[in-house]
């Protein structure tokens, strides 16, 4: 750290000539506690635990409005009850909206191609391959997995940014599976030999199959880990992926899940024996 | 008489076995799973089982495989280990494969630089220096490395060469925890598994943080809590980690406080008289380095003891034997008040210890990993363990036993099984016992006397060596690396690694998948196939061994590591090396095929000809029942996620794993009516030894002028050196380089800040790096932590060389340290944000 920036600041005051030495004192002892108030002030600017920004962010998180670096600027308590803060702005737009058209607050519309592609592209974006766990596109707590589970445990959407909820049952360790898109605490060291990666993914799955025009989709994806239908086609998912009908709460009652993605199958097919040239391949 | 014994126990415990409820796995199948559908149309995307490529918990993992590439992971749900979950590591590991500069072609050093040589050169030329160099040869595999790729080398170099110096990179990463086990039990590797996980009452980390490192064992447990279950968790560490985070008791130690702490758990049980007098009666012998009745009149005390065993220096591994008033006497120094002043935690946490095992009715579990394995007193530590563990009769029913975890996903299997270290031979041998040299040249129809009877070098001694010019003594001339990174992991690898740049004469070969800093001073580099880009076995933590196919085709010209060693092998016997023929002239590595005809299998287009993996681990099962170490065979092993040691066959063609040793009921192996029987005791009376093992003071401690003390290890994003986990950009960007982790107060001390750059020192370098303060861990005043994975920035450079005096293994934990703030502001501090 410099050497005591604060001090640096501090007014510096002398006895104006002729004044008298009450007047002085006065001076002196304003001067000392108004120095040692702005050093405070300055080393608790510096105080070594207080985080720093930095000038990284998730762009598709950003441009849904996601608060990192979208920091409000400060206002009054006066000015508070009538500020419109960043992103939380958005939802009194969002009431009037559904109140001239309810359908677009059920979601009776099918999602349209474009949002649902929108909605897709983010989807693949945070995940390696179809199946991946999400990266998260947010800051985290390092050392708990606690506050997770604040937005992630029922699902939450403000404005248009959603926090939804988990697909899966509730596994108590989030961490050990969802990591920062991008560590946020650390400079992007650039290592000896940062190469990049040609792993191509599973793509996304396209819709479900249909036995005839109008009949429910299959669906097209596997459901382990994804146990919880409503996380990504319930009321609190993207447009593009959230179903037409949230209010029918059993989706296995007319999608039907594939064979086709219950990988354990692979396992127990009858293999060529052991060691010949077709057990390879 | 030794062999009548065995069988009659093997036949015993087949005919008591088949009795029971039948395998495992029969009994998963039987609990009422849904059948399975019939075979699906899939388009494309053909799924296979393999076991993860990173730690030692061994969780299997489901491949997607479309068009000869991995395109996706699942966790595997008909996995024991993992119950379908994995981590963020494991969801990942798909993309191992596919770094962009993956090594795709053999190399040579020419004028300095590594230029592409086809791959008959290659073999060539690291035979001819293998030949020439003789016993100035050493190879260092890893506990990465499969089975059937340890047991070829081991065989090659034990069994073809006579040269023991063969080491493995485990030697740094659980050995402490072998000369444990060996020296408590007599046979190496844990009696319990992970079973004990979803029963236990208690969990005891012991300088462990299982919520980055085996984070699937961790989930084990926290699913439970979540579902309802009181586990209670007890942390004794040296950080407050994300495993503190969730542990109920913290007990914040200082370096070898673990030692203290474990003394006093032991004088409390005596003390209150709350120890299992039947257990320790019927089951445990006393034992210490040295027996002080040889000596001494009368039982003495500590301190004297202490100072005897300086003078007189302790009796090897296995000590000797002393009374139970001695070993009282001795342990009676470990107050609760004495532990606080030696280990910093306090009285009261440890009264609450002793108390957590004098209670019968709730079932403990101890888990341990590099916090008690990399430790100057290592093996001691691991002896305290089980110590308190015997004596408080915790031990051997489900739920209740210590369980010590590897870090790498072989260490058990490939190294500990296979004994591929300087002084070991198969299944449990060692090449100091005639009895077992003649065992392996019996398997491997050698003539009397191939097997060398000098141990070779350790991991540390044979890099020491390699960098030592030969004038100076240092006759390591050439070492072939595999499956390892040491140029990164090696401690204090200036000296142990990086001065070999400078000794022209030393030759360094290196089979690697990518660009490392092994390879960087690497002479003749060759390019190997990983993962499921070859066949494979591994063995996990809990005995498990398991097996998986090749399934994509590895790039350019990669090839198998296996065969790597058998082409050089298949040269060196075309050379003329004596040693690759056996006593009967035929070429060490035959493999025939079903008509009986050999194989040319070292000619790469025909290695797939047959299944060599499955050959030589059918040739290595031979050597695993002497220690009843029973592996399953390879049909077997191709059926399941994994199957227990020992695996007895209870009727033709039915296999039975084991999941609790040394137990009746589980172990076949037990006798009728024994209860417990350590069956292995190095006092033969079936007796595990209880161990007097004093404190000691870590090898180097803070001073005034390195006032701190450097913690160093992994995080959960990156494996090891990060050679596979900082190519996956989901992981890099999670976690993208090394820094350095402060207590607030310590930075605050320092003028230094979140980001500020900084520069740790100690005795044998210093590094910059960035500091994180209340990051992902928060080390207690006094102690740094600095993560080992970033190759742009290694704290190995730094990191002590002290070695424990029985397994050999080094202490990355605990060496004096002082952290600077650097002068120029960081480019993403505060001052220039401002």
């Amino acid at each position: 750290m410099n050497d005591s920036p604060g001090l640096d600041h501090s007014p510096k005051r002398q006895a104006p000539d002729g004044g008298s030495p009450r007047g002085w004192m006065v001076h002196a002892v304003l001067a000392c506690v108004g120095g040692i108030a702005i050093a405070g002030m300055v080393f608790g600017l510096y105080d070594p635990v207080s985080p720093y920004q930095q000038p990284h962010v998730d762009a598709a998180h950003e441009a849904q409005g996601g608060v990192v670096g979208n920091v409000p600027e400060a206002v009054s308590y006066a000015q508070i009850p009538s500020t419109l803060f960043g992103t939380n702005a958005d939802w009194k737009t969002v009431w009037p909206k559904t109140a001239k058209d309810p359908t677009a607050f059920y979601g009776s519309q099918p999602a349209d191609a474009e949002s649902r592609g929108l909605a897709i592209a983010q989807r693949v974006q945070r995940r390696a391959y179809s199946g991946a766990p999400p990266v998260v596109p947010h800051a985290i707590d390092q050392q708990s997995a606690a506050s997770c589970l604040v937005c992630h445990g029922q699902g939450l959407a403000v404005g248009m940014v959603i926090a939804p909820r988990m697909s899966h049952q509730s596994y108590n360790n989030c961490t050990q599976c969802h990591v920062e898109s991008v560590n946020r605490s650390l400079p992007p060291t650039a290592g000896l030999r940062v190469a990049g990666n040609r792993f191509q993914g599973l793509s996304s799955p396209g819709p479900g199959e249909r036995a005839w025009p109008g009949a429910p989709p299959t669906i097209p994806h596997t459901t382990w880990m994804r146990e919880n239908c409503n996380s990504c086609h319930g009321e609190l998912a993207s447009a593009g992926l959230r179903t037409s009908h949230p209010w029918r709460g059993s989706c296995l009652q007319c999608h039907g899940p594939s064979a086709a993605f219950d990988q354990r199958w692979g396992v127990f097919a009858e293999r060529p024996p052991v060691g010949s040239r077709e057990a390879r391949p | 008489m030794e062999l009548k014994r065995r069988e009659f126990i093997q036949i015993a415990a087949m005919t008591a076995a088949t009795g029971l409820a039948g395998s495992m796995a029969d009994r998963a199948r039987a609990s009422g799973a849904p059948p399975l559908p019939d075979q699906p149309d899939i388009p494309g995307v053909n799924w296979e089982k393999a076991p993860c490529r990173f730690c030692g918990t061994g969780c299997h993992v489901q491949v997607g495989v479309k068009d000869d590439k991995v395109v996706a992971i699942a966790g595997d749900r008909e996995a024991d280990v993992n119950k379908g979950l994995l981590c963020v590591k494991g969801y990942h590991v798909g993309m191992i494969l596919y770094g962009e500069d993956r090594l795709t072609k053999p190399m040579a050093r020419r004028e300095g630089q590594l230029v592409p040589i086809e791959w008959d050169e290659a073999i060539d030329i690291a035979a001819r220096r293998i030949m020439e160099s003789g016993s100035k040869f050493g190879f260092y595999i890893s506990g990465q490395s499969t089975i059937p790729e340890g047991y070829a080398a081991q065989k090659l170099m034990k069994g073809g060469l006579s040269n023991n110096h063969i080491e493995a990179n485990a030697r740094l990463c659980m050995a402490s925890a072998v000369t444990g086990f060996l020296s408590t039990y007599g046979v190496d590797e844990p009696a319990s598994c992970y079973d004990d996980l979803d029963t236990c009452d208690t969990l005891i980390l012991w300088g462990n943080n299982p919520a980055e490192m085996h984070p699937i064992l961790f989930s084990r447990v926290m699913d439970r809590q979540a579902r309802g279950d009181k586990v209670t968790l007890i942390d004794i560490g040296t950080r407050h980690t994300r495993t503190t985070e969730r542990a109920d008791h913290f007990l914040k130690m200082q370096g070898n406080g673990d030692l203290a702490i474990a003394n006093c758990i032991a004088q409390q049980l005596i003390e209150n008289d709350t120890y299992d007098h039947a257990f320790v009666e019927k089951h445990c012998n006393f034992r210490a380095d040295r027996d002080p009745s040889k000596a001494f009149d009368s039982v003495i005390d500590h301190d004297t003891y202490v100072a005897h065993v300086k003078e007189a220096g302790a009796s090897g591994l296995f000590g000797e034997a002393i009374s139970f008033e001695q070993y009282k006497k001795l342990v009676s120094y470990y107050t609760p008040e004495k532990a606080e002043e030696l280990s910093g935690v306090p009285a009261d946490q440890l009264r609450m210890l002793a108390d957590v095992f004098a209670d019968k009715s709730k079932k403990i579990v101890s888990l341990w990993c590099m916090g008690m394995n990399q430790h100057t007193a290592g093996t001691a530590v691991n002896n305290l363990v089980h110590n308190v563990h015997l004596m408080s009769g915790h031990w051997g029913k489900p739920g209740d036993g210590p369980q010590s975890l590897t870090g790498q996903p072989a260490a058990c299997g490939t190294v500990r099984e296979v004994g591929t270290l300087a002084h070991a031979l198969p299944g449990g041998r060692i090449v100091a016992k005639e009895a077992h040299r003649d065992h392996a040249e019996g398997f491997w129809n050698l003539p009397k006397g191939r097997v060398n009877p000098k141990p070779g070098y350790h991991t540390v001694k044979m890099f020491q060596m390699l960098s030592t010019p030969t004038d100076q003594g240092g006759d390591i001339d050439t070492v072939w690396v595999q499956v390892t990174n040491p140029g990164q992991t090696l401690p204090n690898t200036k000296k142990l690694f990086k001065a070999k740049a400078e000794l022209k004469d030393k030759f360094l070969i290196v089979s690697e998948v990518y660009p490392t800093a092994t390879t960087e001073l690497a002479d003749l580099v060759l390019p190997a196939a990983m993962w499921v880009e070859k066949n494979g076995i591994y063995g996990n933590s809990e005995r498990r061994t398991q097996q998986w196919f090749k399934m994509v085709t590895p790039p350019g010209e990669a090839r198998d590591d296996c065969w790597q060693t058998l082409a050089v092998a298949r040269r060196l016997f075309e050379l003329g090396h004596p040693g690759l023929k056996d006593k009967d002239g035929e070429y060490l590595f035959r493999i025939n095929d079903e008509d009986g005809k050999e194989v040319p299998y070292w000619q790469w287009e025909h290695y797939y000809d047959v299944n060599v993996d499955k050959a030589l681990f059918d040739d290595y099962r031979r050597f695993t029942f002497m220690k009843h170490k029973n592996v399953a065979p390879y049909d077997e092993l191709v059926k399941h996620r994994g199957l227990r040691w020992p695996v007895v066959e209870t009727e033709p063609g039915k296999f039975r794993e084991t999941r609790w040793r040394f137990v009746e009921g589980d172990d076949p192996y037990v006798e009728k009516g024994a209860g417990i029987q350590f069956y292995h005791s190095t006092t033969k009376d079936h007796k595990a030894q209880l161990w007097f093992r004093p404190h000691q003071w870590p090898a180097e401690m803070p001073d005034d002028a390195l006032p701190l003390n450097l913690v160093t290890g992994r995080v959960i994003e990156h494996w090891h050196s990060g050679t596979m986990t900082m190519r996956i950009p989901q992981l890099r960007r999670a976690m993208p380089g090394a820094y350095v982790e402060m207590n607030p107060d310590d930075a605050r001390e320092r003028g230094i800040t979140n980001g500020d750059m900084v520069r740790v020192t100690t005795r044998r370098g210093e590094l910059n790096l960035p500091a994180w303060i209340n990051g992902r861990a928060n080390p207690q005043r006094g102690h740094v932590f600095v993560p080992f994975f970033d190759e742009s920035a290694q704290i190995n450079d730094l990191t002590l060389g002290e070695i424990d005096p029985f397994s050999k293994q080094p202490d990355y934990k605990k060496c004096a340290a002082e952290v600077t703030r650097l002068d120029q502001p960081h480019p993403y501090s505060r001052e220039v944000v401002q």
